[in-house]
């Protein structure tokens, strides 16, 4: 089981990680696993999830996305790609102080694994974002093993620029 | 005209580059993976740039970059387009003859200049 201190700052770096990663955000706000759990009811509804580990640390990172029209507008190879990145700009920001990070690539899975999200007692850490052409979007962290010794407090907790991403870095 | 291999497992970022480089007047093949990319590189023997993912199903992108060079003895310049950007990456990539690197997601007017000089080099 993870601290209270510890779930509140991964929560923020999810937090900052959909920030840096969904483009137009009109508001990025935390849910709680039970209002995640409920907007998951919906047989349209897709999940995608990836895995991030490492040697002390393990964790799902899902996104949702809701059946409103304007989410449905979007393909699901979108939001495949909308997730990885989101599980990159995770992997990114969690890599200044957990090195060797792996991330897999993403699965589109049924909604009707949701329930098992919860099954080992691990809290599910929830994001609800909303962007400016409507599209809303569920990002979701399971942490399944956190070393005891980590800490954010060492990191930078940066919503990363929009800008400094996507330029090409010449060798 | 220049040909430009995309390689990508996500479609939606296959189409946004493809369509991007089209738009400047660069010709494109794309593949889904680096198996398919090595397949691409084999059959389009004019292919002067490629744009490649690092995670991707059957093949990563640095496997694909490290047997374009050892096994196909391409010399077309490689830029890897990836949410990764871990040093260790970047390092195997450039022993692999890699020439650049983008962190996703991929921003088309800011690249278009080096993209051309490096696939008309």
């Amino acid at each position: 089981m993870i601290s209270a201190q510890t779930s509140e700052q991964l929560l923020t770096l999810l937090s900052t990680s959909v920030s840096g990663c969904v483009t137009s955000l009109s508001g990025v706000h935390p849910v709680s696993t039970d209002d995640w759990m409920s907007q998951q009811h919906c047989e349209d509804a897709r999940l995608i999830m990836l895995t991030l580990s490492g040697y002390n640390f393990r964790s799902l990172i899902c996104l949702s996305a809701d059946n409103t029209e304007a989410t449905t507008s979007m393909d699901d190879d979108h939001l495949q790609e909308l997730a990885n990145n989101l599980c990159g700009t995770f992997k990114r920001q969690l890599s200044q102080s957990i090195p060797e990070l792996g991330m897999s690539t993403p699965s589109a899975l049924p909604l009707g694994c949701v329930a098992y999200l919860q099954e080992d007692g691990a809290p599910a850490l929830a994001v609800r974002c909303v962007d400016a052409n409507g599209i809303v979007l569920h990002a979701c962290m399971v942490p399944l093993q956190v070393g005891e010794t980590w800490s954010l407090s060492s990191l930078e907790l940066n919503t990363p620029e929009p800008q400094a991403l996507g330029e090409l870095e010449l060798f | 005209m220049s040909l430009v291999l995309v390689v990508d497992d996500s479609a939606t970022v296959r189409n946004d580059v493809a369509g991007f480089l089209q738009q400047n007047g660069l010709q494109v093949v794309t593949a889904q993976d680096g198996r398919e990319g090595l397949e691409q590189l084999k059959r389009h023997q004019g292919i002067s740039l490629v744009i490649c993912d690092v995670n991707m199903p059957n093949m990563d992108g640095l496997t694909m970059a490290e047997k374009s060079r050892s096994e196909l003895r391409s010399s077309a310049p490689i830029i890897m387009l990836t949410t990764e950007s871990c040093p260790k990456m970047k390092e195997r990539g450039k022993a692999a003859g890699v020439k650049g690197w983008i962190v996703k997601p991929f921003n088309g007017p800011s690249t278009i200049g080096a993209i051309r000089k490096l696939a008309s080099a």
